[in-house]
């Protein structure tokens, strides 16, 4: 628990630590005209300085005595990486494969691996859900979806 | 133009049928995205952003405001049948509302919370209408130091009332405020931060960030988990009419929630959420029968979910009148103005008189369409709960990416939105508080504008925000907001609002 905590301040310090050195290649100006490196400069001290705050706190704050779960049930790490990833992948291939293709691809691969559903209800799932939203986003709503190499 | 010509304004445009149309749409997606539990406002109203873009102004921010305030509405239908939040501001319905479903009282205690909702989302409204003109024209005599020291203000106050550590939330407003200043310089032209990265120019979009935190963050908590089969109240729910006894239990606490929720809900970092909670330990302190909350206590129902739908009403007075949002959702609905070329704060109502008491009548006329939707459709709702969420998460996660696409029609809004995602869902894990840190996104050009306008006007000295009797008491404020923790903790004596309530975590 107070693991993670430490982990919060030491990502804040070292997110600080970033922003002042690259600060540093920005003009500041002065205090009377200041330039474009000096908020983020001064924000990114004050980060650091509540960084160092809140290690401070973790390390005084006694833990009590009975813990809360946030949540119940057996975790599942994986169905996080591999959605996280294939969210990815959809993001850097829309513009190639098209919004049609990449979204069945997606769906065939989210309804399957991470929802576990039964082959039929995938296939099914996948198509009727992509034309569907084609038909609502595209046809109706005039959003400008990507046709990719194939164009369709 | 005097009120009453201004809510005659108000009301032949929201009547208008587009504008009637846009604002059943709103509300029924509203109530829809709140059944569900796994959605949000924050997200749905990010998805659906884009689509927007086609419509008029008008119509497009009274279907932002009525998805908004249906899902109030909507996350306690969840609640009381699932003992599962729809939305965060209903995680203290599940306490009372589903123990009085569990005792068969399902339908009254649906009814009250409907019925306490139409009341309080109609007083917010009538207050709105009758507090937004005045708060507006003394918006209008604030410069840049006030509009400094307020959002200074504001940030303490959003810290002060984070459901988590003050420190924690500041920091992930320095977070905010840093990735504000990725982008051009809007006084100098100066590239920061942006690495010679195009897209990087006009600064990363609050849209796939906050799609990105709120919408995939959430699903992929969800998914970390094995998640069973929901149970949906089976029995066949009837008497949605609340008794005599009921209403008699009921209205003081919807009063008191009204009030409450409207108010806490003008303060940033307040909004529905907060309310439904201080509601619910105020009731339990005013109550003769303490001992029953937890147990089916129809006050416990009737005040928060009062509250929660004044809260929502509240949060349009900062946006409508200062041009600050309270809360995420109505940094996405600033963001819908903007994008729609107006100006949020005191010059909407007198540069754009039609879209102010548009948006605001159209409110009446939503909480009328929300009471219909919500006590005659229950059935529906409760068959869209069945849904089962192996099948819903793709959906969701399909709407955010296109919603995303859409912004810019690039994939870097994709990439982005998914790189927040699991951010969002890392800063769960940690127990760090997203909604500073999009917040800080929204006010953070304002804040270096008026910082750097002030300094200038001062010649570089800090005393300017001393001088100005608005912003000397609002830096008073956030300074003796910021002591009062320090304070507390140096004592060893840390308290937390959240002391009155049960400490499940809901989050």
């Amino acid at each position: 628990m107070k693991r993670i905590e430490y982990i919060g301040s030491l990502i804040g310090l070292v997110i600080a630590a970033i922003v002042i050195w690259q600060s540093f290649l920005i003009p500041m100006g002065s205090i009377g005209k200041p330039g474009p490196g000096f908020m983020p400069f001064w924000v990114a001290v004050i980060l650091a300085l509540l960084s160092g705050f809140s290690w401070i706190e973790t390390r005084t704050r006694k833990l009590p005595a009975v813990q809360v779960q946030s949540r119940v049930g057996e975790r599942q790490w994986s169905n996080v990486i591999w959605t996280a990833a294939s969210l990815l992948a959809y993001g850097f291939l829309i513009e190639i494969l098209g919004f049609i293709l990449s979204t069945i691809f997606l769906l065939l691969f989210l309804f399957r691996f991470m929802g576990r559903q039964k082959w039929w209800v995938v296939f099914t799932g996948s198509f009727l859900v992509t034309l569907i939203s084609h038909a609502i986003f595209k046809l109706a709503l005039k959003v400008q979806l990507p046709a990719g190499i194939f164009k369709i | 133009m005097d009120l009453w010509n201004s809510v005659l304004l108000g009301f032949s445009i929201s009547l208008e049928p587009i504008n009637l149309f846009y604002c059943f749409m709103g509300v029924l997606m509203g109530t829809l995205i709140g059944v569900l539990p796994g959605i949000g406002p924050v997200a749905t109203i990010s998805i659906l952003l884009p689509a927007t873009f086609k419509m008029s102004p008008i119509s497009g921010i009274i279907m932002l405001a009525g998805i908004y305030y249906g899902a109030m509405y909507g996350g306690s239908t969840t609640s009381i049948l699932v003992n599962i939040p729809g939305e965060a501001a209903s995680v203290v319905t599940c306490l009372d509302g589903y123990q009085m479903a569990r005792k068969g009282r399902a339908g009254p205690a649906l009814g009250i919370s409907a019925f306490g909702s139409f009341i309080a989302g109609t007083f917010a409204v009538v207050a709105l209408t009758l507090l937004a003109p005045p708060l507006a024209e003394v918006a209008l005599q604030l410069g840049p130091p006030e509009y400094f020291s307020l959002v200074i203000l504001g940030f303490t106050l959003l810290a002060y009332l984070a459901h988590g550590s003050m420190i924690k939330a500041l920091m992930m407003a320095c977070i905010g405020l840093i990735m504000a200043c990725i982008g051009l310089d809007f006084i100098s032209g100066f590239e920061r931060f942006t690495y010679g990265i195009a897209t990087l120019e006009d600064g990363i979009g609050l849209v796939p960030v906050a799609m990105g935190v709120f919408g995939i963050g959430e699903v992929l908590i969800n998914l970390e988990e094995s998640i069973g089969k929901r149970e949906v109240f089976k029995a066949k729910i009837s008497n949605l009419l609340p008794s005599l006894k009921d209403w008699k239990d009921s209205l003081l606490p919807i009063i008191r929630g009204s009030v409450l929720g409207f108010f806490l809900g003008i303060l940033p970092g307040g909004g529905a959420v907060i309310a439904s909670f201080t509601s619910y330990a105020v009731e339990k302190r005013f109550s003769k029968h303490p001992q029953e909350f937890g147990q089916g206590a129809i006050e416990g129902v009737a005040g928060p979910e009062a509250a929660n739908n004044a809260g929502a009403g509240g949060n349009f007075i900062p946006l409508m009148t200062l041009g600050i949002p309270a809360n995420p959702v109505m940094a996405l609905m600033m963001g819908a103005l903007v994008i729609h070329g107006l100006q949020p704060g005191p010059l909407l109502l007198s540069q754009n008189p039609d879209v102010f008491w548009g948006v605001i009548v159209s409110m009446y006329l939503g909480n009328i369409m929300l009471l219909i939707l919500n006590l005659p459709l229950i059935g529906i709702w409760i068959r869209v709960l069945r849904i089962p969420y192996p099948f819903l998460f793709p959906l969701i996660l399909l709407f955010c990416l296109i919603g995303s696409y859409s912004i810019g029609n690039n994939k870097f809004d994709v990439l982005i939105m998914s790189l927040f995602g699991v951010i969002g869902y890392l800063l769960r894990k940690i127990r760090f508080e997203a909604a500073p840190m999009l917040l800080a996104m929204v006010l953070g050009p304002m804040l270096e504008d008026a910082l750097r306008q002030s300094l200038i006007m001062s010649g570089g000295s800090f005393t300017i925000f001393l001088v100005r009797p608005f912003s000397l008491a609002f830096i008073g404020l956030a300074a003796i907001l910021t002591a009062f923790p320090i304070i507390k903790w140096i004592l060893g004596k840390k308290t937390r609002l959240a002391a009155e309530l049960p400490k499940e975590d809901h989050s």
